[in-house]
């Protein structure tokens, strides 16, 4: 039972409380000591340890350390670390709250021994992660925050149900491998929503580029790499997962080619790599479970990396978009400088973490025959390249204003300093993708089994270099094809963000296609005269039937309601979970 | 089309295929150079020529990211969308 207290969440969810309530200044320190606390607690646990009690009829381990739980547990630390760096000049008291308790949330998957545990750290994680998304605190923020919230809250149903008929069908909760039937695919699909997977992935794309600078830091590591993680410990070798990944690692770099939002584009990166580890994870030899864990670990530092440089830049300029970016080089060389490790790393360039992590996976697809998933892995290498190595920087930092003025006179943008926080965690974060880079031993020896592969050879070396330089060729040849336009591409979220309007302006008969004014103004009378047209009944039936479901005329209670709401149904939650407790 | 780089991309490949005789692994030499260039020119067609026509869209395709409605804060004061209370000057 002591080992409970060397829980590598602890430390993170009392941080949690703590910078809550804690001056700024002690909370800089608290924001720090906790992740390393968790670190520190990660690497002491022994392999094996595991601490459980009986909770009413069911056992629970709350945790479990073993080898496929270190690495990720270990990550989640050291992520945690630099995001909190990266944000010690940023991030105030409330969204660092919200931040530790994602990241403990998170660590307390990874260590959860049993699905009532992994459920309850599941939501949590969820909650906390979308204040995280809430704290940058504009109205874009809020609503692409609610909108995560709600399709996380559906996947956590989700999970719940299938942990459920589980229950009810074996009659034990342990978190193992799942044998296939209903509980394990409701199961699978809540974990593949996690890991975004399209066609149940616009959450991702949508609210990570909402979140804070520091903010999307954090969220870029947790929610995606615990859910390749479930997906490790309870469906490996399942053969969907090999096409879903393949499906998935395509979809992101093909739509991260029409992206204009630097931090979209980089969102649909992440869905792309995961889905490399998620088609490891199908593919589930030894080799392959290995390669999906280092490539998340090497994967949370490169695209940590690559959030942090192009964060510099929204820091910096205010700005986000290609589209107004452009001649940033002379101004931001450290910024840059740092960006192109993490996008050499991503694109898996010899010598970085990328190349010693990717490389295991399309090995183990070599080594399981399956020649059309090496082909379109490579492939996909390719236009990682090219959209985060080649066309982000060359859109945010040169575009038609070249390298940049190399003084504020005559410059176009306004630069506001980046503080030195945000350069050292950039720094260190760097250093570590070089480190493991050119000392893979190190990353190997935290995997779950041993690694056998060697990254480093002349055939290998010289085939990535000539596709990654070939890659370059091309992207010069068509340059004239990749401007940055204002625009945006649909995606999936057209589905719970336009289609609703689209049912409800049919229905109603309104034609035009913003919702109508609030306010009582000029535009008023024109309304009013709609109304009062003549309508058939087959429309007026409908239409007053969706006023009275999905319009109340009282409108959403008033803010303290919800308060004295909120309290009951805590008080009563608390009240059940106490005199559950024997 | 940048036609300039045409010639530049034939010595390259030329270069890339000689280099792999001795080294590559590859099933001819030239493999890697070719799927990288060919890999990257579709990516990009595909992405610009087929997927974009379908789904691009103005920026302000949604409807603006504004709260739906005037709320109340905990006191009964009205609170607008940047957090003002209602008749309190702007800025």
């Amino acid at each position: 039972m002591d080992d409970l207290f060397l829980h590598p969440a602890l430390p993170m969810l009392v941080g949690a409380i703590l910078v809550r309530v804690v001056s700024q200044r002690a909370g800089n320190v608290i924001v720090l000591l906790a992740p390393i606390a968790a670190l520190v607690a990660a690497f002491s646990l022994e392999l094996g340890t595991t601490v459980g009690f009986s909770y009413l009829d069911y056992d629970l381990t709350v945790l479990r350390a073993d080898a496929l739980a270190r690495p990720f547990g270990v990550i989640f630390a050291g992520v945690a670390i630099i995001a909190a760096m990266y944000g010690l000049a940023t991030q105030k008291g409330p969204e660092r709250t919200a931040a530790l308790a994602y990241a403990g949330a998170a660590m307390g998957v990874v260590y959860a021994g049993d699905l009532l545990t992994l459920f309850v750290f599941w939501e949590i994680k969820a909650i906390a992660s979308t204040f995280v998304i809430l704290a940058r605190r504009n109205p874009r923020a809020g609503r692409a925050g609610m909108r995560y919230l709600f399709v996380h809250i559906a996947g956590g149903k989700l999970l719940l149900a299938g942990v459920l008929v589980h229950l009810s069908q074996t009659g034990s909760l342990a978190f193992e491998s799942f044998e296939s039937g209903t509980a394990a695919t409701l199961i699978l699909l809540s974990f593949v929503l996690s890991a975004g997977m399209p066609p149940l992935h616009a959450w991702l794309k949508d609210a990570y580029p909402e979140a804070s600078v520091a903010g999307t830091v954090f969220l870029s590591a947790f929610t995606t790499k615990s859910a390749v993680y479930a997906l490790a410990r309870g469906f490996p070798g399942t053969t969907a997962l090999v096409y879903l990944g393949a499906a998935m690692a395509l979809y992101g770099v093909i739509y991260a080619i029409l992206e204009n939002d630097i931090r979209r584009l980089l969102s649909y990166h992440i869905i792309s790599q995961v889905g490399f580890m998620v088609t490891a994870v199908g593919i589930g030899t030894t080799a392959a479970i290995n390669g999906a864990t280092a490539h998340a670990f090497a994967h949370i530092l490169y695209k940590g990396l690559l959030l942090m440089g192009v964060g510099a830049v929204l820091h910096a300029t205010g700005r986000s978009k290609a589209s107004v970016l452009g001649g940033l080089a002379n101004r931001m060389k450290a910024a840059l400088v740092f960006y192109m490790i993490g996008a050499a790393s991503i694109s898996s360039v010899p010598l970085l973490s990328g190349f010693v992590s990717k490389e295991i996976i399309v090995d183990a697809a070599y080594q399981s025959d399956l020649a059309w998933l090496v082909l379109l892995l490579k492939v996909v290498s390719v236009g990682t390249f090219l959209s985060t190595g080649l066309k982000l920087p060359y859109a945010t930092w040169y575009g038609p204003e070249g390298a940049g003025p190399a003084t504020d006179e005559g410059a176009r943008l306004q630069l506001a300093p980046v503080p030195m926080t945000m350069y050292a965690a950039m720094a260190v974060t760097a250093g570590l993708n070089l480190l493991l880079g050119v000392a893979p031993g190190l990353l190997y020896a935290l995997m779950p089994e041993a690694v056998t592969f060697e990254p480093y050879s002349v055939g290998k070396v010289l085939e990535k270099v000539q596709i990654l330089v070939f890659t370059g060729l091309g992207f010069w040849l068509l340059l004239p094809l990749l401007p940055s336009k204002p625009h945006i591409s649909l995606d999936l979220d057209w589905v719970y963000r336009r289609l609703p309007l689209l049912v409800r302006d049919a229905v109603t008969g309104r034609t035009e296609r913003e919702p109508a004014p609030v306010a009582v103004g000029a535009g008023a009378p024109a309304t009013d005269e709609a109304d009062r047209q003549p309508q058939g009944a087959w429309r007026r039936g409908p239409r007053e039937l969706f006023a009275k479901v999905f319009q109340p005329t009282d409108g959403p209670p008033d803010v303290p309601a919800t308060w004295l709401l909120g309290v009951v149904v805590l008080g009563a939650s608390l009240i059940l979970f106490l005199t559950s407790l024997r | 089309m940048n036609r300039r780089v045409l010639p530049v991309i034939a010595g390259a490949l030329v270069v890339g295929a000689l280099l792999d005789v001795p080294f590559g692994k590859q099933a001819f030499p030239g493999y890697a150079a070719l799927l990288g260039l060919l890999g990257c020119i579709a990516l990009i067609l595909g992405a610009k020529r087929l997927l974009a026509p379908l789904v691009d869209r103005d920026e302000d395709h949604y409807p603006p990211d504004t709260p739906p409605d005037v709320q109340e804060d905990v006191w009964g004061a009205v609170v607008d969308a940047d957090g003002r209370e209602e008749g309190q000057p702007d800025g």
